[in-house]
């Protein structure tokens, strides 16, 4: 089940911070560096059992826990 | 290894030819670590005749100058090739350097100028200068190192991005330890940029068949690496070890070439598109995000043919990836030895 709970978990999982990850963009403010951004999809594609192409590779679908939320959901095929 | 081994070595490096290898990088080291590997490599250089060093810089390495001087103290004649990221410093700073290394050491360095580098490290220090201009503010900045190193009068520089009103460098550069001047990269704005400062331009190369001399008035130069053995077989077992294809550095490629403003990383990455699996050029290691250069991989021979191949469309310039071994040293030697 994709929720924005899980989604949030992997992320601080991966994610060292304590800054509140809802509603911010997550590479503008500086909490997920392009390091830090390989491991959340990494971690994405284990937790969903998804293994996302690489021409989908956006930075923009990873922005916020929303963008990321609803670009899993598309990949997993799963309707939001 | 043995200490025997490493008094086996001796130069077969032709005498036109400038050869650089690359320092260990600080994350890939463990701290306690990376002082003596540095020094471990910079000797391994040394001893093989190369001419310098390259040592990186970008947010997450440690200082290069401070590595350069590391590499300065444990050798007698090797150049440290220092990168420049001109956002890092004043270039007056950087040619107080330059003096200081000189006055200390009697020894010259080589600078291999940036325009470029990771965008986040960039836009990180509040830099978001558009591509060609990153180019035009490098050149300046290495007009004014090479004005302040060189003028015996106080000396002004009025540009766009640097301005500087009768400054006198202390302690003085004699000139033959006047810094040799590299620039890499591969867009029209760094072809001409290499032209206005008389610098080697260093890029990532193409197959050797695909290279033209394409700008006869630069001297051309290119970092690659060079997995060679006996036969290609061997060495082309030992190159998909050293670097397996990994998921997590496919990605990381994929996530940079989306957002890299760098020419070559285009060029690179629409190369790899429609490289064929046969020959000797190889560019796994840089869609697995080990490192960024081409490999050449082949027997001896397979390799010096390559290398020739490359000398003759005029390129004399080499950096040669981050050693691993003293006898992976001894491997490139065999194929500079054909050349």
């Amino acid at each position: 089940m994709i929720t924005n709970e899980r989604i949030h978990q992997v992320l601080k999982g991966v994610l060292d911070t304590t800054q509140p990850l809802e509603s911010v963009d997550l590479i503008e403010t500086g909490i997920m560096d392009s390091l830090a951004l390989v491991s959340v999809i990494m971690e994405l594609e284990t937790a969903f059992n998804i293994n996302i192409p690489f021409e989908k590779l956006e930075i923009d679908n990873f922005r916020t826990l929303d963008s990321i939320s609803q670009f899993i959901r598309k990949e997993a095929q799963v309707p939001s | 290894m043995s200490i025997l081994l490493e008094k086996e070595s001796t130069s077969t490096i032709p005498k036109q030819l400038q050869v650089f290898s690359t320092s260990p990088q600080s994350k890939d080291v463990l701290s306690k670590d990376y002082r003596n590997e540095v020094i471990k490599v910079a000797r391994w250089s040394e001893d093989f005749g190369f001419t310098g060093i390259l040592v990186y810089t970008d947010n997450a390495l440690v200082d290069n100058w401070s590595v350069a001087q590391i590499i300065l103290e444990n050798t007698k004649h090797l150049s440290p090739l220092i990168a420049v990221q001109p956002i890092y410093m004043h270039p007056y700073m950087l040619a107080k350097r330059i003096a200081t290394f000189a006055h200390i050491y009697g020894r010259k360095v080589y600078l291999n100028m940036l325009a470029g580098g990771f965008s986040n490290d960039l836009s990180q220090l509040g830099d978001n200068t558009p591509h060609d201009d990153r180019y035009a503010r490098t050149v300046e900045y290495t007009q004014v190192i090479q004005g302040l190193l060189s003028s015996t009068t106080p000396f002004n520089f009025d540009g766009k991005f640097y301005q500087l009103k009768n400054v006198k460098m202390s302690p003085t550069v004699s000139p033959e330890l006047m810094p040799g001047i590299l620039i890499s990269g591969s867009s029209q704005a760094a072809i001409q940029a290499a032209r206005d400062i008389k610098a080697s331009l260093i890029r990532y190369p193409f197959p050797a068949e695909q290279e033209t001399q394409r700008n006869e008035d630069i001297a051309p130069g290119f970092r690659v690496g060079i997995i060679a053995r006996e036969s290609a077989e061997e060495a082309w077992k030992i190159a998909h070890e050293r670097f397996p294809e990994d998921r997590r550095g496919q990605i990381a490629h994929q996530l940079a070439a989306k957002v890299s403003d760098s020419v070559w990383h285009q060029e690179l990455t629409e190369q790899a598109k429609h490289q064929p699996k046969e020959g000797t050029y190889w560019l796994g290691p840089f869609l697995n995000y080990q490192t960024f250069c081409p490999y050449l991989v082949g027997s001896y021979a397979e390799v010096a043919d390559e290398m020739r191949a490359y000398q003759r469309k005029g390129f004399n310039v080499y950096i040669v990836d981050i050693p691993t071994s003293f006898e992976e040293l001894q491997h490139i030697q065999r194929v500079y030895s054909l050349i």
